[in-house]
């Protein structure tokens, strides 16, 4: 960016002005379904029958209440996060220790091993998810949290392995190697030598994880048929296919399910965005 | 979507409104199963959490009364096709269980033996029920269930806008004509129409068939005598393209969703809205005029209403615990019930109901009359999806949507209904 | 983040672990191998276990459900062989849902590439605001697809849209239309969520990578009297192709499998003009429980996609060779 503070010249800055117009125009347009949820959700009911798109034309937190408790966006809610937190730690700590052990540590059927986690990462969900469902309700997994948080895991571990085994791999052998010299076992070396220095990966890969999981439709859709543990996303689009269904609490449903994720993604942008850039840089 | 129908049948469904948010639903918790004052009930899963509470007060006032411990259980619509009849074979499933009255559902599961014969109990406890409405639940000379409320789909107006314009309702198709010509010149839009749900596309063609070929028609289309590519149904779903070319209808309907054409019919933007008796409730609520509900009128009259039945109770033939859940039956097949579901849910009981000391609308209230009318003999057509397989509602809902659209010819559609029925 | 548009970032691409890391054989000892390998079989365990259950499993059960009529109670589900597929090959259905694919991967691929390149050239070259203009333009990414189409289905609102009244605001009344229910533009008004979607991701990452762009050349072209176009087209596009070609690659497979937003905003109608192989899949699967149908077509769309992925992955290994040996 050096090069452009030193040809700032009148046409340059009539031309930056220029970009910054564009650009918050632009920005406007982007975010503009957002300011559209927000404005209809905090409508009163009565404004919303008549002018639902009008942008806030009414105030009143009604449309929220009535989305939280008669809508049920509250349990929804909640089991979103039954649903996300514990999917997202074992992604997390299953990959660090996958991706430490393809990385750093030669075993007998690395190779193979490696070979599945790489099969993971090619093969859409799509390809196994109608067979997945008889098998979960084969083996009672069906309509639980522990089935769910099973498959959402599994869904996220490949690339978590890639994610890890990939800041593990950039570590120097010296680090290691210092480490045995000074008598350290194979499990401390990983724990307090490697470990500390993957942390920021870890991070990245959890934001990630977090939100991808959060965001998932397609699997408690399809293996949470009953209501129990029906998260956001679910949720949200059970009440939009309703025989009649009123604009105002929907468009608060909306704002619920998408406000933890604005959330963090404006909190820990930097991590967020490493997860998606990972692939880019990292490869 | 498929799945909205199919909720928006559990909605309208009168026993099954509970909601997963209390936490008393367990699917496949048997715990209590040893205890014979303990049975399961199955219901569809509602949309509406605040009617499940009215609910579970309700049968609570049974489980005292009796003695008997109800445990609601809820599934959607969609699973508990998929998972009931594994569950009532594995001998898993619920010891009371509400299902569709309709051939393809109870009576599906009542020819494989899983349901327990009620033909008796009938007698001994004298339920009083519609012969209509107990036809649907009969297999083989044998009543396996309760019927479910009815639903009943017609054509709503706003009798405001008829008196100002001097309009009548209509009583033919040529009535609607002209009055649908009026209503344009006077620049509001004659019948709002929204399909971009699809299932309400079922809704309409149920309609204008059940008015030009009478139940005895439409019995013949689900029996097989006849055949689906035949004129009347080609009419019948040529009538909505004309529709739809003479602008009766809002502008392209395949995308006015079920949501904004009930906006339109209550901010008088459009005069008629062609739908069910489910919305009886929400008319009361949200339209500040007086509304009329009709049957949506045949080539040559007045027509007939269209309708079906929500889902009703079945007693598993499985349970081991068959008095307690005749009990409970008993309890929701009394006319207590039916009149607490009217006034709760505000849909129609498929018994006659005094509505005098009842707290009812004018509007429910004369949609109760016209219902116990028909069982005395008039004549009652049938809501199309819940009397025939799944490849034939999808051949429907695509079917009519692609007529709003041109995309499809009613002649396509038809051959496509008689192709989908042969499957 | 979404099906509709990638799920996950591509990965470094596979291989055995890469140089620095690699454990030094030479150096360690017999005890110390032996001590490495029981702990690296002991950390991969839970994880092999878990994929092998859910998702190797289900994946073979795939392959023996597509030669034979499941319907999803039958325990022992006759054998029909290859009829599943030539029932597919003759379904018109299926054809009118790969036009659909083809549709939405070649313009689902190239506009957000456009549309993503031009968002981060833009924020690229202005400094102030800067982080404003990265959440405003990524965000949409990290939204759920159902929200999202929530949410534009009010904008494609026919009378009350913002779409619809925007146009009528510029004098363009007579373009109008109810564009979710119009069999000619229901496919391209979803196609334009997705974009919108897909465009930020395009975005983020072209934006990271024009932070590598070698300001020297960029200098040096400029002193040669290039304008900005040729600037783009000489000095910055050969420099990010890489992530370029990953981008690609991720919103082109995307558009196999593409799901979420369809399935939200029209749930493939009307009358199936939005239909892709993916809500297809789905509709045969879990309404028509036709099972075993359902999931040779989503075989179908795996298989359709491997040759395109390994083509892109290719060639992106390619290039970032190249780049390294410059």
């Amino acid at each position: 960016m050096k090069y452009q503070k030193a040809r700032l010249d009148t046409r340059g800055k009539l031309r930056l002005t220029g970009k910054h117009f564009l650009l918050i125009a632009l920005s406007i347009v982007m975010v503009f379904p957002l300011i559209l949820t927000i404005s209809t959700a905090l409508k009163t009911p009565s404004d919303v029958k008549l002018n639902p798109f009008g942008l806030f034309s009414s105030f009143s937190w009604e449309n929220i209440t009535t989305a939280w408790t008669v809508g049920s966006f509250g349990n929804y809610f909640l089991n979103s996060f039954l649903l996300t937190v514990p999917s997202t730690l074992l992604v997390v700590v299953l990959s660090t220790m996958g991706g430490y052990a393809f990385a750093r540590l030669p075993f007998p059927g690395r190779g193979i091993a490696f070979y599945v986690v790489v099969v993971g990462l090619l093969v859409p969900f799509f390809t196994y998810m109608i067979p997945l469902y008889f098998q979960l309700r084969g083996m009672g997994l069906l309509d639980s949290l522990l089935g769910v948080n099973l498959v959402l895991a599994s869904t996220g571990l490949s690339f978590g392995t890639f994610f890890m085994r990939a800041f593990f791999s950039d570590l120097p052998a010296e680090l290691d190697q210092a480490a045995r010299v000074d008598g350290a076992s194979e499990w401390q070396i990983f724990l307090r030598v490697m470990l500390p220095l993957v942390t920021s990966g870890i991070g990245a890969l959890s934001v990630f994880t977090f939100l991808t999981n959060w965001n998932n439709f397609l699997v408690p859709l399809l293996y949470i048929p009953s209501g129990e543990y029906r998260p956001l996303t679910t949720g949200l689009y059970l009440f939009l296919g309703g025989r009649s269904i009123d604009i105002g609490p929907l468009a608060a449903g909306t704002l619920i399910t998408i406000l933890p994720v604005i959330v963090l993604f404006v909190a820990m942008q930097k991590q967020v965005t490493q997860g998606f850039l990972s692939g880019a840089v990292k490869g | 979507m498929r799945t909205s129908v199919l909720k928006g049948l559990a909605l309208a469904s009168a026993g099954l409104l509970a909601t997963a948010c209390t936490g008393t639903s367990t699917p496949g918790g048997d715990e209590g199963d040893g205890d014979a004052q303990s049975i399961r009930w199955l219901i569809e899963e509602p949309e509406d959490a605040a009617a499940l509470k009215s609910l579970e007060q309700h049968v609570a006032t049974f489980e005292k009364d009796s003695g008997i411990e109800v445990k609601i259980t809820t599934l959607p619509f969609d699973t508990m096709r998929t998972v009931l009849q594994t569950q009532l074979r594995s001998g898993e499933g619920p010891d009371v269980f509400n299902w569709g009255s309709g051939p393809s559902f109870g009576g599906a599961l009542a020819r494989n033996g899983l349901i327990y014969d009620l033909t008796d109990a009938y007698e001994e406890n004298g339920w009083e029920i519609y012969d209509f409405a107990k036809e649907e639940v009969t297999v083989d000379g044998k009543v396996y269930g309760v019927p479910g409320e009815l639903e009943t789909i017609g054509l709503f107006y706003n009798k405001e806008i008829f008196d100002e314009l001097g309009l009548q309702a209509p009583e033919s198709l040529e009535d609607l004509d002209a009055v649908s010509q009026e209503l344009k010149s006077a620049d509001i839009i004659p019948m709002s129409v929204g399909d971009k749900d699809a299932w309400p596309g079922g809704h309409l063609l149920s309609m204008t068939l059940s008015s030009a070929i009478g139940s005895d028609g439409m019995e013949q289309l689900f029996s097989g005598d006849k055949s689906w590519d035949s004129p009347e149904v080609v009419a019948a779903l040529e009538l909505w393209q004309d529709y739809n070319e003479q602008e009766y209808l809002p502008e392209s309907p395949t995308s006015v969703a079920y949501e904004t054409m009930e906006t339109m019919f209550y901010t008088g933007k459009a005069a008629m809205i062609p739908t069910g008796s489910w919305l009886v409730g929400e008319m009361d609520d949200n339209a500040d005029f007086e509304v009329g509900y009709i049957p949506f009128p045949g080539p040559d009259g007045p027509g007939i209403f269209a309708g079906g039945l929500g889902s009703g109770p079945f007693i598993s033939a499985g349970t081991s615990k068959t008095d307690a859940a005749l009990e409970f039956v008993d309890f929701l097949a009394s006319p207590e019930h039916g009149e607490w579901t009217v006034e709760n849910f505000h849909t129609i009981p498929p018994q006659p109901i005094d509505t005098q000391g009842l707290d009812v609308s004018p509007l429910l209230a004369q949609v109760l009359e016209d219902t116990a009318q028909i069982s005395d003999g008039g004549d009652f057509g049938y809501n199309i999806d819940v009397k025939v397989s799944d490849a034939v509602n999808e051949a429907m809902y695509d079917g009519v949507q692609g007529v709003l659209t041109g995309q499809r010819t009613p002649e396509q559609v038809a051959e496509d209904l008689q192709a989908a029925a042969q499957e | 983040m979404t099906t509709a548009a990638p799920q996950t970032p591509v990965p470094p691409a596979p291989g055995p672990a890469r140089g620095q890391g690699r454990p030094t054989q030479a150096g360690s000892s017999a005890v110390t191998r032996k001590a490495q390998a029981r702990l690296g079989m002991l950390l991969v365990t839970p994880l092999m276990v878990l994929t092998a259950v859910f998702l190797v499993f289900p994946m073979a059960n795939a392959a023996y459900y597509v030669f034979v009529d499941f319907n999803g109670i039958d325990p022992s589900p006759p054998w029909i062989g290859l009829s599943n597929f030539t029932e597919l090959a003759q379904d018109p259905d299926v054809w009118a849902a790969f036009k659909n694919n083809v549709i939405w991967i070649v313009v689902g691929t190239t506009a957000p590439l456009v549309v993503g390149l031009a968002f981060a050239l833009l924020v690229w070259t202005v400094h102030r605001g800067s982080r404003w203009y990265r959440l405003a333009f990524f965000f949409p990414y990290v939204l759920p697809q159902v929200a999202v189409g929530v949410v534009w289905g009010w904008i494609y609102e026919p009378s009350r849209g913002w779409l619809n009244r925007a146009l009528e605001f510029v004098g363009l009344g007579s373009f109008t239309r109810g564009w979710l229910g119009d069999p000619d533009t229901a496919l391209y008004a979803v196609l334009g969520t997705a974009v919108w979607t897909a465009a930020a991701f395009v975005f983020i990452i072209v934006l990271s990578a024009l932070r590598n762009v070698d300001a020297d050349l960029m200098d040096a072209a400029r002193l040669d009297g290039t304008n900005s176009f040729q600037r783009l087209v000489y000095v910055i596009i050969p420099q990010i192709m890489p992530v370029f070609l990953m981008v690609t690659t991720i919103t082109l497979l995307g558009g196999f499998s593409v799901f979420d937003i369809i399935f939200v905003m029209t749930g493939g109608g009307p009358a199936g003009a939005t239909d892709v192989l993916g809500t297809y899949a789905y509709s045969s699967a879990f309404q028509l429980n036709r099972i075993s149908y359902g999931t040779t077509l989503a075989l179908i769309i795996t298989v359709l996609a491997i040759p395109f992925a390994v083509m892109m992955n290719r060639l992106q290994r390619r290039l970032s060779l190249q780049g390294m040996g410059a």
